[in-house]
C-alpha cells in the first residue's frame, strides 16, 4: 500500500511533457472516434459485411434465404457504420438522407415481419403444432 | 543513483515535424473515412460467454495514430539525468534492449550544443558530450529544452570537480614532499 501514494498518482500531471502526451493521445482517440471506430456487442452473430448473406443461411431453406435477402437489402440501404456512429459527421454531411433511409428501413422490416408471420403459420401446420 | 538527480526530459517540441503531420492528416483521415465507408473494416473481435464483440476499424485513421505513437516512443524511449557524480543516458527504455551510459563530470572533455534555426526559435536542441577516454562523443542529449543552459550546468559541474581535484592533488603532493 505504500506504493499507492498520492504523489505517484499526481506525478504525470506535474510534468508538461506528460500533459502534452495525454492531450495528444486524447486527440488521436477523438480522430479515431470521428472516423468511425466502434465496438458492437451482441448475442446474435453479425458477421463481416462481405460474407453476411452466407452466414445467415444455416438451413438453406427458402424462407430463410428470402428473409436473408430482404435483411441484406435493408441493411445495405442503411448508412455505412462509419457514418452511423459518427453522428457529428452525419449531421454535417447528410441529415436528409438519414431520414429517408430510416423510413425505407422501417417499411422493409414491416414487410419482412408480415411475410415471416405467414410462413411461420405454414411451418407450424406442417409440423402439426397447430 | 543518489537522491539529487535532475532528470532532463526530451520535449515534444523536438518532434515538431511528426506533430505537424499528425495535425494535418487528422482532418483528412476523418473526411476520407466518411467519404469512403469501405475503408472501415468490420469483423468479429472475439466471442466470450455467448456474447460476440465486433470491431469497426477505420484504416485511414490509423495513420495519424501511428504518427503520435512513433513520436511518443521517441520521447519516452530515452531518459537523461544529471546526478551529483555523473551524467546518465538511458536508451531503449521501451525496447527489448536498454543501454545505460554514464560519464563522470571529471571525464568530460568536450561539450557541444547543437541547435537548428527552428530549434533556436523553440529553444530545443542537443548537447554532445565527449570524453578523453574514447576521444569521441559518448553521450548525446537529443531533443532537450534549453540545451545551452544544460551545457553551462555540466560545464560548471566539471570545472568545480577539476578545481577540487587540483586542490586535492596539491595537498597530497605537499604531504609527500614533507
Amino acid at each position: 500500500m505504500a506504493l499507492v501514494n498520492i504523489r505517484h498518482l499526481a506525478a504525470p500531471f506535474r510534468n508538461s511533457v506528460h500533459w502534452v502526451s495525454i492531450l495528444l493521445i486524447a486527440l488521436a482517440f477523438m480522430v479515431l472516434r470521428m472516423s468511425g471506430i466502434s465496438l458492437e456487442i451482441g448475442s446474435e452473430q453479425p458477421v463481416a459485411k462481405t460474407n453476411r448473406s452466407e452466414a445467415i443461411l444455416p438451413l438453406a431453406s427458402e424462407e430463410n434465404a428470402q428473409r436473408a435477402r430482404l435483411a441484406e437489402q435493408s441493411r445495405s440501404k442503411l448508412q455505412p457504420p462509419s457514418a452511423g456512429n459518427s453522428d457529428l459527421v452525419d449531421e454535417i454531411l447528410a441529415p436528409v438522407r438519414k431520414d429517408k433511409q430510416e423510413k425505407e428501413r422501417k417499411q422493409e422490416e414491416e414487410k419482412i415481419l408480415k411475410q415471416d408471420s405467414g410462413k411461420l403459420d405454414d411451418i407450424e401446420r406442417m409440423l402439426g403444432l397447430k | 543513483m543518489s537522491e539529487s538527480v535532475k532528470v532532463i526530459p526530451k520535449v515534444w517540441r523536438s518532434e515538431l515535424p511528426l506533430l505537424l503531420l499528425f495535425f494535418a492528416l487528422s482532418p483528412i483521415a476523418v473526411f476520407l473515412s466518411s467519404r469512403f465507408p469501405m475503408s472501415v473494416v468490420h469483423g468479429e473481435l472475439f466471442k466470450i460467454f455467448g456474447t460476440q464483440v465486433n470491431l469497426n476499424l477505420p484504416v485511414i485513421a490509423l495513420i495519424p495514430l501511428a504518427l503520435v505513437l512513433i513520436a511518443a516512443y521517441r520521447i519516452y524511449n530515452v531518459r537523461y539525468a544529471l546526478d551529483s557524480r555523473f551524467i546518465e543516458c538511458r536508451q531503449g527504455i521501451l525496447s527489448f534492449t536498454q543501454s545505460i551510459t554514464r560519464v563522470r563530470y571529471e571525464d568530460v572533455r568536450s561539450l557541444e550544443s547543437d541547435q537548428s534555426l527552428i530549434g533556436r526559435l523553440l529553444d530545443v536542441g542537443a548537447v554532445q558530450i565527449g570524453t578523453a577516454a574514447s576521444g569521441q562523443i559518448e553521450i548525446v542529449l537529443q531533443g532537450i529544452a534549453a540545451p545551452t543552459e544544460v551545457q553551462e550546468r555540466i560545464q560548471r559541474e566539471r570545472d568545480a570537480r577539476q578545481r577540487l581535484m587540483k586542490k586535492d592533488f596539491g595537498v597530497s603532493s605537499d604531504a609527500v614532499g614533507a
